[in-house]
C-alpha cells in the first residue's frame, strides 16, 4: 500500500527539476556530457575578460595564465568537494546541502547569500547583455553613436524576458539553451585567442603590467583572483550536479566543464589587456579587425551572457524554493522572484548599479571560501558522510539539524573568522595585503580556518550536548 | 529510523510526516534506502581531483614562475 500511495505522490508532481525536492534516481538522468555542457555554458560569460583584465593589472601573459589557471583548478577542487558528493547523493541543491551544517533555519543564511550573490552577478551580465546589444547595433550602423541610452535597458528587461520564458521548463530549458550555445561559445573563444594571439603577440610580450611590484606577491595575487573568482560557483553548482545519477558523473565536468573554461576564457582578457589595455572583446575586436569581427565578438558576448543567466536564475529559484511559503507557489512565480530584482536593476539603475555594485560583489564572494571549508570538514571528517536525507527536510524541534532554535552557532562563527581572516590577509575591495599572504594567498588559510573553527566548536560544544546528530552514525 | 521524529510518534508508513508535504516523504522514504542514492567520489574520482585540483595547479605554479 505504501509503495502505491509512495507512486501516485512522486507521480503526481512532474516536474520535480522545478522543487527544491530531492530528485529520484529516475530523474537524475543526465549524461556526463550533458552536464559538461551545461557547466561550460554556466561558466563561459564576461566576467571572464574582467577576472583576465584583474591579472593583467599584475602579471604578464605566462606567470598571469600559468597562475590564474592554478587558483581556478584549485577553487574548483574546493567546491567540487564542498558541494557535489551531497548533492549528487541526494539529488538536491547547494542550499539544501548547508542544512547539515548551518541547521534547519540557519541554511537561509546561504539561501541569502546565494539570492544575493546571483541575483549581483545576473544584474551585471544582463546589463553587459544590454550595452552589447547596443554596441552592436552601433557597429551595424543601425544605431547612431551615443545612442545607447535606452537601449541598455529595453534588452535587459527583453534578455529578462528571454530567461524567464526559457526557464518555465525547468532544467529541461537550461540544456536546451545550453546545447544551443555550446558551439558557438566554443567555438568564438579558440577563433578569439587565435586572432589575437597571432596579430597582437608583440604587443603582448612587451607589455609591463600597470600594478606589478614584487614577483610573488604578484604571483600570488594571480592565483589568488583565480580561487575566489571559482568559489563563486559554489551556489550555481548543486543546482545543476543533482540531475546527474552519482558524484562520478559530475567530477571531470566540474573540474574541466566549470573549472578550466574560466581561466581559458580569461586569458582572451588577459592578452587583450596587455595587448590594447582593455579586456572588453567589443572593443579591441572592432579596432583589430573591423565591424565584421567587432559584431562576431558581440554576438558572442550576448550569447554567452545569456546562458549564464539562464542558468543561474534557475539555480536561485530553486534555491528560493527551500522557503516553506516558496514551496507551494506555482513555478512561474517562484521564477518571477528571481528575475524581477534583476529586471529591476537593469531597467531601473544600469549605470548606478554598473559603477558601484562591485564592492558588495567582492565582500558576497570572499563569504564562499569558510563556507567551503565548513562544508568539507562536516561531511567528510565530523559526519564521515554520514547525512540523513530526512534530517535535511525535517524541520522539526526534535530533527538532528535543528542544532540551536535551527541555527548552528558552530557553522555562523566559523564563517566570521573566516570572513575576519581573508579580510586581515587581503582588502578584497584595495587588494592591499598583510603577511603571509604572499605565501598563502587569501583564500586557502581561509577556507583552513573555517573550517577548523567549525570542528573545534562541534567537538567542544555540539558534540559533547548531542546537538547536530553527531552521535548518530546515519547510515552512508 | 535514526534519530526521533514525528515518524516515530505516528505510524512510520513513510508518508505520515504531518510537517512534510505527501510528495516530499515519499521522496524521502524511498532516498533512505541506501541503494536509491547517488555514489560517492570512487578512488578514480579522488585521483582526478587531486590530479586536476593539486597536482597540475602545482605544476603550472612551477611552469609560470620559472
Amino acid at each position: 500500500m505504501t509503495n502505491v500511495i509512495e507512486n501516485a505522490a512522486l507521480n503526481k508532481v512532474p516536474s520535480a527539476d522545478r522543487s527544491a525536492w530531492p530528485l529520484m534516481p529516475s530523474e537524475r538522468n543526465w549524461s556526463q556530457r550533458q552536464l559538461f555542457v551545461v557547466l561550460l555554458v554556466s561558466a563561459a560569460a564576461t566576467w571572464c575578460y574582467i577576472i583576465g583584465e584583474y591579472v593583467g593589472y599584475y602579471l604578464n601573459l605566462k606567470p598571469g595564465f600559468a597562475s590564474m589557471t592554478a587558483g581556478s583548478l584549485v577553487g574548483m577542487f574546493l567546491v567540487t568537494v564542498a558541494v557535489v558528493p551531497m548533492a549528487t547523493r541526494f539529488g538536491i541543491d547547494s542550499v539544501a546541502t548547508t542544512k547539515a551544517q548551518f541547521g534547519s533555519r540557519g541554511w537561509m543564511f546561504a539561501g541569502a547569500l546565494q539570492y544575493i550573490s546571483i541575483i549581483g552577478w545576473n544584474s551585471l551580465l544582463l546589463i553587459f547583455f544590454g550595452k552589447s546589444v547596443a554596441q552592436l547595433l552601433i557597429t551595424l550602423g543601425l544605431l547612431p553613436e551615443g545612442g545607447a541610452g535606452f537601449v541598455v535597458p529595453l534588452m535587459a528587461a527583453l534578455a529578462c524576458a528571454v530567461v524567464y520564458g526559457t526557464l518555465l521548463k525547468g532544467a529541461t530549458g537550461v540544456e536546451r539553451i545550453s546545447n544551443t550555445l555550446f558551439f558557438f561559445i566554443v567555438g568564438v573563444s579558440v577563433w578569439m585567442v587565435v586572432m589575437l594571439l597571432t596579430k597582437e603577440s608583440g604587443a603582448i610580450a612587451a607589455a609591463t603590467p600597470e600594478y606589478a611590484s614584487d614577483k610573488l606577491w604578484d604571483y600570488t595575487t594571480g592565483m589568488e583572483i583565480g580561487i575566489v573568482s571559482l568559489l563563486s560557483w559554489w551556489p550555481y553548482i548543486g543546482a545543476m550536479v543533482r540531475v546527474v545519477p552519482n558524484a562520478s558523473k559530475a567530477t571531470l565536468p566540474s573540474m574541466l566543464g566549470m573549472g578550466l573554461p574560466v581561466p581559458l576564457i580569461s586569458v582572451v582578457g588577459l592578452a587583450a589587456f596587455l595587448a590594447v589595455g582593455t579586456s572588453d572583446p567589443s572593443t579591441w575586436l572592432v579596432s583589430l579587425g573591423g565591424p565584421l569581427f567587432g559584431s562576431i565578438a558581440l554576438l558572442f558576448v550576448i550569447a554567452a551572457n545569456l546562458g549564464t543567466a539562464v542558468i543561474g536564475v534557475y539555480a536561485s529559484a530553486v534555491g528560493l524554493r527551500h522557503l516553506p511559503v516558496m514551496n507551494s507557489l506555482p513555478w512561474k512565480w517562484v521564477l518571477s522572484l528571481s528575475i524581477m530584482p534583476v529586471a529591476a536593476v537593469g531597467i531601473a539603475i544600469p549605470d548606478a548599479f554598473f559603477n558601484n555594485f562591485g564592492t558588495f560583489l567582492a565582500f558576497i564572494g570572499v563569504m564562499f571560501a569558510p563556507l567551503c571549508g565548513i562544508q568539507i570538514a562536516d561531511y567528510f571528517f565530523l559526519r564521515r558522510q554520514s547525512i540523513s536525507i530526512r534530517a535535511l527536510y525535517d524541520p522539526g524541534s526534535e530533527a538532528p539539524y535543528y542544532f540551536w532554535r535551527g541555527f548552528n552557532p558552530a557553522a555562523f562563527l566559523a564563517m566570521a573568522i573566516g570572513f575576519g581572516v581573508y579580510v586581515y590577509l587581503l582588502d578584497p575591495v584595495a587588494y592591499t595585503s598583510r603577511a603571509p599572504y604572499q605565501y598563502l594567498t587569501a583564500s586557502l588559510p581561509t577556507c583552513l580556518v573555517g573550517g577548523l573553527s567549525y570542528v573545534l566548536f562541534t567537538l567542544l560544544v555540539n558534540k559533547p550536548l548531542g546537538l547536530g546528530g553527531y552521535e548518530n552514525g546515519y547510515e552512508k | 529510523m535514526p534519530y526521533k521524529t514525528t515518524q516515530e510518534i505516528v505510524p512510520k508508513t513513510g508518508l505520515d510526516n504531518p510537517l512534510l508535504p505527501a510528495e516530499l516523504e515519499a521522496r524521502i522514504h524511498h532516498l533512505e534506502n541506501t541503494a536509491n542514492q547517488g555514489a560517492g567520489f570512487s578512488k578514480t574520482d579522488w585521483l582526478y581531483l587531486w590530479g586536476l585540483g593539486v597536482v597540475v595547479p602545482a605544476l603550472l605554479l612551477i611552469w609560470g614562475w620559472v
